[in-house]
């Protein structure tokens, strides 16, 4: 079979995830065969038969038998139609594509979190992997924002699952709030600095739109990070995700092959474009 | 020099149309003022094209077709089906093919034959199909092959490879493919010296036909040093964005995956893209990492000079020189390639 087609899955469950329904949760399960193994980091290509196909981090983490994950935001046509789907609607799934965050190679080490918006999409299935395998990894620290508390996603996770993880703390903050939010109010690169978490043994990793991520490294580099220490996931259009329709590639690198994640180390010999 | 033979016009013609009894064979076809690959050839006509400059279009599209089904759908209620669509399997035989567009194969071989994924459309085409290369006797006044090392009468990749030295052409088979099918098609006898020497003078002659030199040696590292040069802007001016550089190169690879649906029913095909359009790599959100001319030349030029040979190894530029000689504004790769290196294009 061409890497190209997809197989046919079904849409089990849909969550809005935040209060304007912006971001939903979609869980899916292939029809005719299990789902594949995937690690944190990877992507998927959603279609919707008759308007096209994008590419998606998958939100969950591997695990024999679950449905896959996928947290969408509607931004354009394919996520567009994805909003207007409903529980029983085929869709249709390849992958998983990309490469992904060295989970093997952090075992032992501190791990910081930083996420924005639906960049906690890609972060999450990361997270829940530590989490599942905490005795792996270090003290796991999640710095998290959004526009407004109703923007935060994945809530119950925030609010109730992750503080309960031993040596898991979590910081939330938002950019602008009413009386309901008794919290932080700041942006995300902003209360980073403030909780200033030290660089030993530390890997952060952060996702988020482009322009919070730019000064989250920033402030990451200003607290002593090294560049090697400073991962990320890039977004970028993408079409076939097996490196060879063109039109992802930054310098000589195709996010969709050789991505989505790079350390800043990486993303500083590549031209900045974008 | 052993298995080099001799075969007259007449002889190919013959092996032409005895494989057409069994495949399809394109082979280079005047229509109207230009030569194009067709499977509608005309015996008569044939060594008065192969004696014409390169083909108007590269023989790319018989491998990798502007557009491709990949699969098929179909939904009723809340049903759906996919049925992906089923290659040909038919042989063919691409005869005539310049070996500055026999390497540009070569090159997508690369391409689509990825070490992480299987693509199977092309690479089935590349399997029931044999490249039947031809030394350029004519080169064009923009050809600069011989500055890649891609021809005028080089055809490593060839499965068999045919040069005219008159009454007939030497043909030397460089595959397995190539000697089956001379074993199964061909009527021939082994070439004599002057035959061979002939063979060899009429490559040395396109060889000094060709004057344009382009300035290769190290220019990756000179354009990569260059990405904020002003020069970009300077090139891109009086681009049009029409795309004709990438629709005519031979190693142009870029695609596009798009739907059609009618009723319940639908496909989804591949068909090629250009680096030239502006929403080849805009988001959905609208942001666009290559908003304009200028990025998107400079991605154009360091993709084909910088960043293939880093990923792949070799220049992703034959020399055949069809972006040289069709752009409308006239821009020009090796004026280019050296501003790039701060030398003069004559040098």
């Amino acid at each position: 079979m061409d890497p190209l087609v997809p197989e046919v899955a079904t849409i089990r469950k849909i969550t809005p995830e935040t209060a304007s329904a912006d971001v939903k949760t979609f869980e899916v399960q292939p029809d005719e065969s299990e789902v594949f193994s995937y690690e944190p980091g990877q992507y998927a290509m959603l279609s919707v038969f008759g308007v096209g196909e994008c590419p998606v981090s998958i939100t969950s983490t591997y695990e024999p038998g679950a449905p896959l994950e996928f947290s969408i935001k509607e931004v354009g046509r394919v996520t567009g139609a994805l909003h207007e789907a409903q529980v029983g609607h085929k869709i249709g799934v390849r992958g998983p594509y990309g490469n992904h965050f060295p989970v093997k190679q952090w075992q032992g080490r501190r791990l910081l979190f930083i996420g924005g918006g639906i960049g906690l999409a890609p972060l999450r299935s990361l997270i829940n992997y530590c989490v599942r395998s905490r005795e792996n990894f270090g003290e796991l620290q999640l710095v998290y924002g959004a526009r407004s508390p109703k923007d935060l996603c994945f809530k119950e996770e925030l609010f109730d699952n992750w503080p309960e993880v031993s040596g898991m703390q979590v910081h939330l903050t938002v950019d602008a709030a009413g009386d309901d939010w008794d919290g932080e109010v700041a942006l995300v690169p902003d209360f980073l600095e403030e909780l200033s978490f030290s660089p030993d043994d530390t890997i952060a990793v952060t996702c988020g739109p482009p322009i919070m991520i730019r000064f989250t490294i920033e402030a990451l580099k200003r607290m002593g990070f090294a560049d090697h220490k400073i991962v990320t996931t890039l977004e970028i259009k993408m079409q076939c995700g097996v490196g060879n329709c063109g039109r992802c590639n930054i310098g000589d690198k195709y996010v969709c092959v050789d991505g989505p994640v790079f350390t800043y180390q990486e993303l500083s010999s590549l031209p900045q474009e974008y | 020099m052993a298995e080099m033979q001799f075969m007259t016009h007449d002889q190919i013609v013959s092996l032409l149309q005895r494989f057409s009894e069994e495949g399809t064979v394109y082979a280079p076809t005047i229509v109207e003022d230009q030569v194009d690959f067709s499977s509608r050839w005309e015996a008569g006509e044939l060594v008065q094209a192969l004696k014409r400059g390169n083909s108007t279009l590269p023989p790319k599209d018989l491998f990798f077709p502007q557009t491709e089904s990949i699969f098929r759908f179909k939904s009723k209620d809340r049903d759906l089906q996919i049925e992906p669509a089923d290659p040909e399997e038919q042989k063919f035989l691409v005869f005539g093919v310049r070996p500055c567009d026999a390497r540009s194969i070569n090159m997508l071989d690369e391409v689509f034959g990825g070490p992480d994924f299987e693509e199977t459309y092309y690479k089935r085409r590349r399997d029931n199909s044999v490249l039947a290369t031809w030394t350029c006797v004519e080169p064009d006044q923009t050809c600069f092959c011989a500055s890649l090392g891609c021809g005028p009468g080089e055809a490593d990749n060839a499965d068999i490879h045919f040069t005219d030295v008159g009454e007939g052409a030497v043909v030397q088979p460089k595959s397995e493919k190539g000697r089956q099918l001379l074993q199964d098609f061909g009527s021939f006898r082994e070439a004599e010296v002057e035959e061979v020497k002939a063979a060899q003078r009429v490559v040395q002659k396109a060889e000094e036909q060709i004057s344009l030199q382009a300035p290769v040696e190290g220019v990756d590292d000179a354009l990569t040093d260059r990405f904020e040069d002003p020069v970009w802007g300077e090139v891109s001016a009086s681009c049009i964005g029409c795309g004709i550089c990438t629709y005519l190169c031979p190693t142009c690879h870029c695609y596009d995956l798009q739907s059609e649906v009618w009723g319940g029913e639908g496909v989804r095909y591949r068909c090629w893209d250009s680096c030239m359009f502006s929403d080849f790599t805009r988001m959905a959100g609208g942001e666009n990492p290559r908003p304009t001319k200028r990025e998107r030349i400079r991605n154009r030029y360091l993709h084909k000079f910088s960043y293939m040979p880093d990923r792949y190894g070799f220049y992703g530029c034959t020399g055949c020189g069809r972006c040289l000689a069709h752009c409308p504004v006239n821009i020009d790769v090796i004026e280019f390639l050296s501003r790039a290196k701060g030398v003069s294009p004559s040098e």
